[in-house]
Parts: C-alpha cells; sequence; structure tokens
C-alpha cells in the first residue's frame, strides 16, 4: 500500500516536473532583437533615448502577452559612437547572439556601417534615428526609415514663415559639420528658396567648437531676419546661450533638432521660449494604431515609465518595432525566425501601410518613410507646441522672437 | 643569450603569424573572424604609433591624420577614379608617406610638446580641410560632412583578414628590423639623448623622418582597409581624435619601444571591452577606465615593458 502511494507521488512529481520543464522550455522561446546602439560617445545622449524608447516597446508589449505569444528580449550594446564598432556589433548580434531581428540605433553613420552587415545576412533593419539622404541611395532591400529625408525634415521650420506677418526676407543659415546637420542645412535653403527667403549666411562649423559667440557675432553682424540652425541637442542649446550672452535677436531662430529633447527646456527655462523645432510627431497629433493607442497615450505611458516626454526621435523608434511587430503578427511568425522568415518580413515592410500611434508608415522602395508629414514646433511657455501644418497646429507661432532684454 | 631569446622570439612570431593566416579555414563564425580581424588591425595601428613614437620618444598626437588621408584617397581613386581596391590601396598608403615625408620636415624639427601639439593641429586641420574644400573651392572632390560612399564590396570577413593580416604582419616585421638595426639604435639612441646621438654621428632628422614616413604609410594602408570595410567614410569618423587615444594607449598598456607591446596591448584592450561591452554595457567603460589604471600603476612601463626592464631582456 505503502509502496503503491510512492509510486503514486512519484509520478506525480514526474509530470509536474515535466510540465513545469515543458513550461520553462516554451517560456524560454522568446523573441531576440539586437541593437548596436551609441550609449557613449557623440552621440551618447541620443542614443539612450533611442534605447528608452525600445525598452519601453519591449516592456508594453510584454505586459501584453507577446509578440504571437512569444515574450520580447532585447540585447543592447553600446558602439560607442564608432561606426567601425556598431558593424562589428551588428555581426556580432546576428551571428553570435543570433538575435531573430535587428532594431537600429542612432546616427546616420552608424547605420550607414551598421546596413551593408544588415544586408549581407538578410537582417530587415528599421531605424528611427538617422535620416541623411544618402542612406537611401544605395540600393539596399533591408534598411528602413520611419523618419524622412534629412533634408525634407526641416521643410516645416521654413515653410511656416508663409504663415507670418511680415514675412522675412533674409535668413542666416549655421549648422555643425556632420553628415544629418549639414544636410539639414541644404534643406534650409533649399526651401528658403522656394519660399523667395534670401539666405545671406551660410556656414557649416565642427561639432566640437567652444566659441559660439565669435561665430554668431559674425552672423549677427550682417543682421538677418531669421536664424536656421543645422543641429544636434548640445549645438542647439549651445547657440541659444551664445544668442543670450552677445544679444543677438532675429526675427525666429529655428533648430534641426535638440529642442524637442525635454532637457533643452530643462536646462534653458525661459530662455528657451519662442524656439522653432523641426519634428516629425508631436503627443497632440491626431495619430493611433496597435500597441501604443494613441499618441497621447504613447506620452502617457512614457511619461509614467521615465518622468518625461517622448522626443520625436523615440517616437520614431518605438514606431518602427511597431511596425515591425504588426508584420510579424500579420505572418503569424514565431521565434526562432530563419531567413525565409525574415526575407518575408523585409518583402512585408515595403508592401505594407501602417497606422501607428507615430502616424503613417509607409515604405518606399529606397526604405524611407513616405508617408510623413514634415512638423514644426514651437517652445510657448516652456512647452512644446505644434505649430505646423497649419491643420494641427495647437497654438499660433508667436512671431517675431521677444528681444532677450525684454524677457 | 640574448641573441638566442631574439631569434627564439622570432621564430614563435613566425609559427603563430603562419597559423594565423590559416584562421579563416577553420573558423566558422563570421563574427568570431572579424573580432579576430579587429585585433589585428588594432595591433598594427597601435605598431604603427610603436614604430614612431614608441622607439623616438617624440610623441605624436595625430597619427590619425595618415589614417584618414589613406581614407579619403581610397574613397576618392575608387569612386571618382575608378580605380580597383588594390591600386589604390597601395595609392593610399604610398600618398600618406609623401605628406608625412612633407609634414616632417618641419615638425620633427620640434621637440617635446611642441611636436605633440603641431602634430595634433595638423589632424585637425586636415579634417577642417576635408569638411571645407569642396564648398571653398566649389567642387565635388571630399565631398564635406556628406561623406563618401564606398562601393560595396560584396566580401566577407575572409577577405578582408587577409588584407589585414600582410599588414599587420610587415609593420611587425619592421620593428624587428628596428630592433636589430643601424637604423633602430638611431631611433634609441634619440629618445635616449637626442644631443648626444647627433653629436656622435646620428642623423637624427633622416631617422626619424624615416620612422614617420614608414609609419604614415602602414596607417593610410589600414585607413584605405576601414574606409572599404565599412563602406562610407566622412571627416568626423576617419580623423577622429579617439583613434589616435586608442593607439597610444594600446602601446603604453603593452609597453612603449618593445617589439610585443603593442601585440600584448592591442589584443588586452580589443578582448576586454569586447567581453565586457557586450555583458556590462551600462559600466563597462568606467570598468575598463580602471582595468588601465589599476594595470599603469603595477606596471608602469606597460605589460611587456616593464617585463622587460624586470627581466633585463634586451629585445621582446
Amino acid at each position: 500500500m505503502f509502496l503503491k502511494s510512492f509510486r503514486l507521488v512519484f509520478v506525480l512529481l514526474l509530470i509536474g516536473l515535466l510540465s513545469v520543464g515543458f513550461a520553462w522550455g516554451e517560456q524560454k522561446k522568446a523573441w531576440k532583437i539586437g541593437v548596436a546602439v551609441s550609449l557613449t560617445g557623440v552621440f551618447g545622449k541620443d542614443g539612450s533615448l533611442v534605447k528608452d524608447a525600445y525598452t519601453l516597446w519591449q516592456e508594453t508589449v510584454n505586459s501584453h502577452g507577446g509578440v504571437n505569444g512569444a515574450s520580447v528580449e532585447i540585447i543592447f550594446y553600446d558602439d560607442k559612437s564608432d561606426p567601425a564598432t556598431t558593424a562589428k556589433l551588428t555581426e556580432q548580434l546576428i551571428v553570435s547572439d543570433k538575435v531573430d531581428l535587428l532594431l537600429g540605433g542612432f546616427g546616420s553613420s552608424q547605420l550607414f556601417a551598421a546596413s551593408p552587415v544588415a544586408e549581407k545576412y538578410q537582417y530587415p533593419l528599421i531605424s528611427g534615428g538617422a535620416s541623411s539622404n544618402k542612406l537611401f541611395d544605395r540600393g539596399f532591400k533591408y534598411y528602413f526609415s520611419t523618419l524622412g529625408k534629412a533634408t525634407e525634415e526641416v521643410r516645416g521650420c521654413v515653410d511656416i514663415f508663409t504663415a507670418v506677418n511680415p514675412k522675412p526676407k533674409t535668413a542666416a543659415i549655421v549648422g555643425a559639420d556632420i553628415l544629418f546637420t549639414s544636410l539639414a542645412c541644404e534643406g534650409y535653403k533649399k526651401y528658403c528658396e522656394s519660399n523667395g527667403i534670401e539666405v545671406i549666411h551660410h556656414e557649416l562649423f565642427p561639432m566640437a567648437l567652444q566659441d559660439y559667440n565669435s561665430l554668431l557675432m559674425k552672423v549677427k553682424n550682417k543682421n538677418p531676419d531669421i536664424l536656421l540652425v543645422g543641429s544636434h541637442l548640445l549645438v542647439a542649446m549651445k547657440t541659444i546661450k551664445a544668442m543670450k550672452e552677445i544679444d543677438f535677436n532675429p526675427k525666429a531662430v529655428a533648430f534641426s533638432y535638440g529642442p524637442t529633447v525635454p532637457k533643452f527646456v530643462e536646462d534653458l527655462k525661459g530662455d528657451a521660449n519662442y524656439v522653432i523645432a523641426a519634428s516629425e510627431w508631436t503627443p497632440n497629433m491626431p495619430y493611433s494604431g496597435k500597441v501604443f493607442g494613441k499618441a497621447s497615450e504613447f506620452n502617457q505611458l512614457y511619461l509614467k515609465r521615465f518622468s518625461r516626454s517622448p522626443d520625436y526621435v523615440e517616437a520614431a523608434a518605438a514606431g518602427g518595432a511597431v511596425a515591425q511587430q504588426i508584420v510579424i503578427e500579420e505572418l503569424g511568425l514565431k521565434p526562432p525566425l530563419n531567413k525565409e522568415n525574415r526575407i518575408k518580413i523585409m518583402e512585408a515592410l515595403h508592401k505594407d501601410k501602417f497606422e501607428t500611434f507615430y502616424g503613417k508608415i509607409e515604405f518606399g522602395a529606397d526604405g524611407a518613410n513616405e508617408a510623413h508629414p514634415p512638423v514644426a514646433v514651437q517652445i510657448q511657455s516652456g512647452k512644446l507646441e505644434n505649430v505646423f501644418p497649419l491643420e494641427f497646429a495647437e497654438a499660433k507661432i508667436l512671431y517675431p522672437f521677444k528681444p532677450w532684454k525684454e524677457r | 643569450m640574448n641573441y638566442r631569446t631574439d631569434r627564439i622570439i622570432l621564430i614563435i612570431f613566425l609559427l603563430i603569424s603562419t597559423a594565423v593566416a590559416f584562421l579563416p579555414y577553420f573558423v566558422q563564425s563570421e563574427y568570431l573572424l572579424r573580432l579576430i580581424t579587429v585585433v589585428i588591425f588594432w595591433i598594427g595601428i597601435a605598431g604603427c604609433w610603436n614604430m614612431m613614437s614608441g622607439y623616438t620618444g617624440y610623441i605624436d598626437f595625430g597619427p590619425v591624420v595618415y589614417f584618414g588621408i589613406g581614407s579619403y584617397v581610397a574613397a576618392i581613386a575608387m569612386t571618382k577614379y575608378m580605380v580597383p581596391f588594390f591600386p589604390s590601396l597601395f595609392l593610399s598608403g604610398l600618398i600618406s608617406a609623401v605628406i608625412a615625408f612633407f609634414i616632417g620636415i618641419p615638425t620633427l624639427r620640434l621637440k617635446g610638446a611642441y611636436f605633440a601639439i603641431a602634430t595634433f593641429a595638423f589632424a585637425e586641420a586636415m579634417k577642417q580641410i576635408s569638411l571645407e574644400f569642396d564648398r571653398t573651392f566649389k567642387v565635388s572632390f571630399f565631398q564635406g560632412s556628406d561623406g563618401i560612399t564606398l562601393p560595396i564590396s560584396g566580401h566577407d570577413n575572409s577577405f578582408f583578414f587577409y588584407c589585414i593580416l600582410p599588414v599587420t604582419f610587415v609593420v611587425m616585421l619592421t620593428h624587428y628590423f628596428i630592433e636589430h638595426s643601424k637604423f633602430g639604435y638611431g631611433l634609441k639612441a634619440i629618445n635616449e639623448a637626442e644631443t648626444a646621438a647627433e653629436i656622435s654621428g646620428v642623423n637624427t632628422t633622416a631617422n626619424k623622418l624615416r620612422a614617420y614616413a614608414t609609419s604614415a604609410f602602414f596607417l593610410g594602408l589600414y585607413g584605405a582597409i576601414e574606409a572599404y570595410w565599412i563602406t562610407y567614410i566622412t571627416p568626423s569618423d576617419v580623423f577622429n581624435v579617439q583613434k589616435t587615444v586608442q593607439m597610444v594607449i594600446m602601446t603604453l598598456l603593452g609597453g612603449m619601444g618593445t617589439f610585443l607591446g603593442p601585440i600584448v596591448g592591442a589584443t588586452f584592450l580589443t578582448l576586454i571591452s569586447e567581453s565586457l561591452g557586450t555583458r556590462f554595457v551600462e559600466y563597462y567603460l568606467i570598468m575598463i577606465g580602471g582595468i588601465i589604471i589599476v594595470t599603469i600603476l603595477i606596471l608602469p612601463s606597460g605589460i611587456i615593458g616593464t617585463l622587460k626592464i624586470r627581466k633585463r631582456l634586451r629585445f621582446i
């Protein structure tokens, strides 16, 4: 009798252990997604934002049962803002870590280095942090970007001046001499010409420039109506500080990137007011879709998780992750993925149109997002207000810029 | 005893190099092969710096300029003049060496911090020239901050392995030559007491110039290979001062003016950043910084340098 009971207990225990084992085995089949992103170096700050966006996407997806029942696990590696390291890490993620899919990091040079590796191994690579035009000229099939091309991103920052009175007649364009910002300057020039604004000063300066006062003093002496800056966050902050120091008061100042990052307003406080910035997304845009719901709900999730609002690059990065997720769900794929699966994902990314919290995503044959209108925002009373396109504007542009001495 | 040790070390080096040459036939993982290639790449780059600064004591803060020149020569030759890769590669080394020769004539007359500042300034100036040249002269040559996209090679990592390995092999053999030639003694004499060397009949300027141009030749080759491998270059990337810092730290860690120093320093630093960087993404740089500080405190002349002094070895 005792022996029988013992056998029963033993069998039950064995079944229990096996089922736990199976369950554990099932659980282990998570989606492995690899990201080589700059967490240190010149783009360390911007790359960290991209990391936050993917982290939030991962947590949100996992809290809703994962993608097709499998949870998401992201492997982040730091490329130290060095393109050669980005290429090496991308290969490591594919070959050594055997990730199912990739997501892009930050910076055009970095994506230039990562994309040939992704192309070689036939891994779709969607980035939300690089928009240099040349990235799309190489005939790659596996590279995608949720951002528009760099020269187009700043269109809103110039087109907005068609809606002000009196319309500015002259502009000065300055920018850091790296790929994204110099392309932004090209975009400024192109749209100034098409809007009849004369460019009276055009200068690119080293990214590591310390003395912004001398640079801007030259510009001040030419007395342009507006100042257009090709910038990253630090460039934008240094420009504002220098403008205040030398009391440079053009009628408007616009930046290609920087002011939409919350740190800009946090650090500059009242000095950040009146600043215009290019954007591709703001939380008040009337967009909605799977995973995050509305744009405003994505903003709320961000506030809850990171105690700050997201920047448009973060939204673009998360938007790319969502687009890839939608394709996986539609194709009914489960990890681990093979080469054929990834080819199908690439084809679907080219073919499908995606409605997301980030707006419409429609990848062209070159991988650029063709469905995204450029947005211009202005900081008004410490808040980012959407001022262009006019149909989505939540506030009227404050123009002209209030002189520093009157603030 | 010392000469026997020299020969043994050389034979071991030749045997290891031969064995390494067959690695692509055994290493199945493309990633592992890339990692090995990156280690060999940095051994060579650190070796180039050691060749000039390690032996003469002239601290060069601008070697990246020749790496960048090599990258641009290859990129322009391949994209603008449709020159195939290997002739472009040779051209990269040659032009880097020629520029180094003419830059070396005035700068190598400077000493100590002045030489360091001059070389650093030259590297930064070249970065600015490549950024501004096209805009200033209304041409399309360096393509400024837009950078140059090189043709996609389509080669796998073993191709780049076999491009880099022979260059590094020759760089290290040059070290052996420096250690065992009158030219090398001249370089060491410059390090010990330049004026005394000059009085003893050593043509110090010519010796420094030879070392400087040779180092630039190899750096140009590395620049060209990396440009072809990464397929895209910008002035900010190829003239990045971080590359100089990395080659200096690798050589200092291994031991300045030693044969094995660049090999040990580059391998140690590359593998340690690889290992820690993938495991401790948030903290690995602090850990690497700590390891470098501790290593230098315990072994002030670098790993091989200290061993050389303690064991009183002439050549390693």
